[in-house]
């Protein structure tokens, strides 16, 4: 168990600019990259229960796919104790990642999160019937809220999630992971109707008519759709169980995978396109959760760990 | 955890979801006597519905050897092993059943096939129980060393593990017809599913990424007409219907006739608790009777015993029905024996199809007269 420190003051805009020109330790430690932040956080954070994290504002774009931008120096840390899912059957009642450790910026039309947190294998591919995904989410809801309301929102108070998975970052990074990337050697004689063509590749080689044989794809069903546009989806709940995926899939992120850790970023604009999103206003406070799903221990769906329901607080220009 | 009516375990049981049964329930009968595993069934719901990239290894249909063939492998073992030895009293299960017996934390109990476990569906294929040694003499009834066949397909449960372990209900059962499907849209590929179903007739495609299953070949049930696996059946072994419960049983209507009146017909594994509706004949050829009532139940004695006299030529209703199964492509919603036919009736009951119970024997003449020419095969 690590010292329990005090949480360093909250790094402002000015006190950033002013230190890079005058203090070399600092500069080493944002020319370190994401490296030398994890260092940084890590010894100086401790573990608390609720999530209380404060979205500094910040002047300039939010590095919204860059998990190692400097700006994120910006943003002041929390690590928030994870704990397993006990509500919802399938449980998972003991965590298996301990801790996740958040922080969140905007710059008065995006907001972003980072997370980052121990994984030793990466799980970033769904192709094989027993492999699952790493993942991580963003729960965001209004404040104060009902305790109910942590279970993945309420009948008449819609929650939004953004959803990062490591698969799809995977389909957007190196191109749709079709069957042959976990079975090299699969043969199969015909894919009708699909008269002469050999190893059909997706999305290339099954024309529209054909992909009706891929009911998934066919219907529309975001998991199926082989070209990912954003590895970050963004759905909406009331409840356990009522997870659906919003019209406008606007959320932007990217996660790296890097000596035992996942750094992710997850972003969406701050103002809700579709009408059960939250908009996230500055200078507001909103209810906020955070789960992590690790692959190799089979995590799914309610088979998750997450922080209790705690509060964001959006700092305005 | 609700508690439900299963009238196969003669009792109450538990179950996630209140009990709700369509207005007709789709549903079969196989005569494992009949089968001869040559796969045509395997090969038409293949052809129809799993030929796309990512179900290679999908065989909604499939047909395995008993005792040793399994698909996926010991898929059957494994959920028995987990269960524990269990015993029925009677006709009434007093064992535990997959949601009964379940860890606290789960909605029912199972486990994930590997791919490799889905990679031999030919395993155990034509092997017998024992070994055969000289002075066994096997060609007598029943049989010293014996296998069957278990042609099977996802049995549309009346309580499925699937429907019931899917957090986010992306299963349903049709209302009108009962049967169970993978809402496409819906599904997000968690796989609870796969997991819970003791049949493992759920699948998870590896392309889509989300899971799939046996559609009972719907498009066509809704027009009247029987699914694929059934209607191309080579040896006439699948009675497609419409099963009722024991209080409303329709004595005319095949399906019922053989599982509520003659009592032929058992489930599969019924001490599973899903209310499996896809009903089998037990080989009469099988000497291991425990084997036979592990897989169906303690109805298994009786019912070889009512085949076999309707074999020995005792029971022409019960060869009746036998006589139409796939004798149409229509499903058959009423029958009638008369005059040594057995004739199959639609839902409005117009006649469908006319079967002889006894085939016709017809001599023909040594000297052809239209082709001035003699037969030389005069039967």
């Amino acid at each position: 168990m690590e010292e329990e420190r005090s949480k360093p003051p909250t790094i402002s805009r000015r006190k950033v600019l002013a230190g890079l020109a005058a203090t070399a330790g600092v500069s080493a430690a944002v020319a370190g990259g994401a490296y030398g932040l994890t260092e940084l956080v890590k010894s100086a954070q401790k573990t608390v229960v609720e999530p209380d994290l404060r979205s500094i504002y910040i002047d300039e774009p939010v590095p919204s796919a860059d998990p190692d931008s400097g700006l994120w120096r910006r943003a002041s840390a929390q690590r928030l104790a994870l704990e397993g899912q006990a509500v919802i059957v399938p449980l998972k009642p003991e965590a298996t990642v301990k801790d996740v450790t958040v922080r969140s910026l905007n710059d008065g039309e995006m907001i972003a999160f980072r997370l980052e947190w121990d994984d030793p294998e990466v799980d970033e591919h769904t192709i094989k019937i027993d492999s699952f995904r790493d993942a991580c989410g963003v729960f965001l809801g209004p404040y104060p809220a009902s305790p109910a309301l942590w279970t993945m929102g309420a009948p008449d108070t819609p929650v939004t999630i953004l959803h990062w998975k490591a698969d799809w970052q995977k389909d957007i990074d190196a191109g749709f992971q079709d069957l042959e990337v976990a079975f090299p050697n699969v043969s199969f004689d015909f894919y009708p109707p699909l008269v002469g063509v050999v190893s059909p590749k997706i999305p290339d080689d099954y024309p529209e008519e054909a992909r009706n044989r891929l009911p998934g794809w066919y219907v529309g069903n975001p998991f199926s759709q082989p070209v990912k546009t954003t590895p970050v989806e963004k759905v909406r709940a009331i409840g356990p169980g009522t997870l659906e995926h919003l019209a406008t899939q606007n959320a932007t992120g990217r996660g790296i995978w890097k000596s035992g850790m996942w750094h992710v970023v997850i972003a969406k604009p701050m103002k809700a396109e579709d009408e059960e999103e939250t908009t996230v206003a500055a200078g507001q406070t909103y209810s906020l959760a955070f789960t992590v799903w690790s692959g190799v221990d089979r995590d799914r769906g309610a088979r998750k760990q997450l922080t209790k329901l705690g509060k964001l607080e959006v700092e305005s220009a | 955890m609700a508690k439900v009516n299963n009238w196969q375990i003669g009792r109450e049981m538990d179950y996630p979801f209140e009990e709700s049964r369509p207005q007709k329930q789709a549903g079969a009968v196989f005569d494992t006597n009949k089968c001869i595993a040559c796969q045509t069934c395997t090969m038409a719901c293949k052809t129809t519905w799993t030929s796309g990239k990512g179900q290679e290894y999908m065989f909604w249909n499939n047909v395995e050897t008993k005792p040793w063939g399994s698909y996926p492998l010991a898929y059957d073992i494994k959920v028995l092993d987990m269960l524990g030895p269990q015993s029925w009293q009677g006709n009434q299960y007093t064992g535990k059943t997959i949601f009964e017996a379940t860890l606290s934390g789960e909605r029912a109990m199972g486990f994930i096939p590997t791919d490799l476990e889905y990679a031999y569906p030919n395993r155990g294929e034509d092997e017998i129980d024992s070994l055969m040694t000289e002075d066994r003499y096997y060609l007598r009834m029943p049989h010293d060393a014996w296998f069957f066949y278990l042609a099977r397909v996802c049995n549309h449960c009346t309580y499925p593990g699937c429907l019931g372990s899917c957090p986010r209900t992306a299963i349903y059962k049709r209302p009108e017809d009962g049967i169970v499907l993978v809402d496409q849209e819906r599904c997000r590929g968690y796989r609870e599913c796969v997991k819970n179903c003791p049949y493992k007739k759920v699948f998870y495609n590896h392309v889509t990424r989300i899971s799939e299953k046996c559609v009972f070949c719907y498009p066509a049930v809704e027009k009247g007409i029987q699914p694929r696996c059934m209607r191309t059946c080579i040896g006439k072994i699948r009675s497609f219907g419409f099963i009722s419960t024991p209080d409303k049983v329709d004595p005319d209507n095949p399906v019922d006739f053989l599982v509520h009146v003659r009592k032929v017909a058992l489930p599969l594994m019924p001490q599973l608790g899903l209310e499996p509706n896809v009903y089998y004949i037990p080989p009469i050829h099988v000497g291991n009777k425990r084997f036979l009532r592990m897989m169906f139940g303690p109805g298994t004695e009786e019912a070889v015993k009512t085949y076999i006299n309707a074999m020995e030529g005792n029971d022409p209703e019960l060869l009746g029905v036998l006589m139409l199964s796939v004798s149409t492509d229509h499903i058959i919603r009423k029958f009638k024996v008369q005059d040594g036919n057995a004739i199959g009736f639609d839902a409005e009951g117009a006649e469908l199809v006319r079967v002889p119970l006894k085939e016709p024997t017809i001599v023909r003449p040594f000297f052809d007269e239209n082709a001035k020419a003699y037969r030389y095969n005069v039967t």
